[in-house]
């Protein structure tokens, strides 16, 4: 039985946690959802549609956005397509790799910016904007559940590229592959 | 009766569903500009329709709902339960899914709008974790499904 955390910041920070690693009471986190696609499904583009590796440099750039918000960079924002999505070009192996490492190191130092705040701090303005950081930081979670939904279906229509890749599949997705019943 | 924290649940559950939240879209903003020929489109890579995952957004609030209430022993276990009867996830249905969500909705928001903080830590009877996590979770799973629609809709 889980006991509710006394301050409202750990239990933010606990949410955001499960978010991303995994026990969100909706279902799959980012990393349950991200971790077995490989190279060519992540690069694979379907019409109109981001890549889920376009999604997941997404994802890392808003963590930064939130991250350099709480550094008190009143300035910084993300106005371009390519700040926003990328210039990602061909997805191999290393390309794919790498979007998932600095997403991950995104979180790791998010986290960690986030050590010694206290209850106060989640009512205090986001520099440059009119929101306070509850706000922001309940945003990034559902930020990243929305897209999550998006890569847990992009996963599924990208096209199986050969044989192999598809046995490989079958093993590494059992947790999910019978769609997206999720446990709630 | 302190409700600061609730009274953020709230606000949170009801910009999620009605507009104005920060990470983007929100379900009735999908509702609204949804053309009614996708609604009850079967897709080869995924299991439901989009009707379906409005069924089940309902059906999760009338949970929270019946949990509130006190039924230890409500749960959504079937995939009927969970995705709707074959009758009730087709296109003429549609209208009728849509005023069920919104129902559920807003006897959810002024049910909570009754309580307090002390919901919060208090456990969902029948289950193991919090109205904390299962308020904030449900915000969440509309998130996550809303992202699903999206792609489904393109």
């Amino acid at each position: 039985m889980e006991e509710l955390q006394t301050r409202e910041i750990d239990r933010i920070k606990t949410l955001l946690n499960a978010a991303f690693h995994g026990g969100s009471w909706h279902g799959p986190s980012v990393l349950e959802n991200v971790k077995d696609i490989k190279p060519k499904t992540a690069g694979n583009r379907q019409k109109g549609i981001h890549t889920i590796a376009e999604l997941v440099y997404h994802m890392t750039t808003w963590r930064i956005f939130v991250l350099k918000k709480i550094q008190g960079e009143a300035e910084f924002d993300i106005r371009t397509e390519k700040q926003n999505w990328g210039n990602l070009k061909e997805i191999d192996e290393f390309e794919w790799e790498t979007l998932q490492m600095e997403l991950t190191l995104s979180h790791d130092e998010l986290m960690s910016s986030l050590e010694d705040k206290d209850d106060n701090f989640l009512l205090e303005i986001v520099p440059g904007s009119e929101y306070d950081f509850y706000t922001l930081l309940h945003g990034i979670i559902n930020h990243d559940l929305y897209h999550n939904g998006q890569i847990g279906i992009l996963k599924k229509m990208a096209p199986k590229s050969s044989k192999f890749d598809d046995d490989d599949e079958m093993k590494s997705s059992r947790y999910f592959n019978d769609g997206f019943d999720d446990e709630y | 009766m302190n409700r600061k924290e609730l009274d953020k649940i709230i606000d949170n559950l009801d910009t999620v569903f009605r507009g104005d939240a920060w990470h983007g879209p929100s379900v009735m903003e999908f509702i609204n500009s949804m053309p009614l020929n996708v609604v009850d489109e079967r897709k080869e890579y995924s299991k439901y329709s989009i009707c379906q995952i409005i069924y089940h957004l309902g059906a999760w609030r009338r949970f929270v709902l019946e949990k509130i209430g006190g039924n230890i022993r409500y749960d959504l276990v079937s995939e009927e339960e969970n995705y709707g009867t074959e009758e009730a996830i087709t296109k003429q249905n549609w209208p009728n899914l849509v005023e069920q969500l919104r129902a559920n909705q807003e006897e959810l928001i002024s049910t909570l709008e009754s309580l307090d903080d002390d919901l919060l830590v208090k456990l969902v009877p029948g289950q193991d974790y919090t109205y904390y996590k299962l308020l904030t979770g449900l915000i969440q799973h509309d998130t996550y499904h809303l992202g699903m629609i999206w792609v489904l809709w393109e």
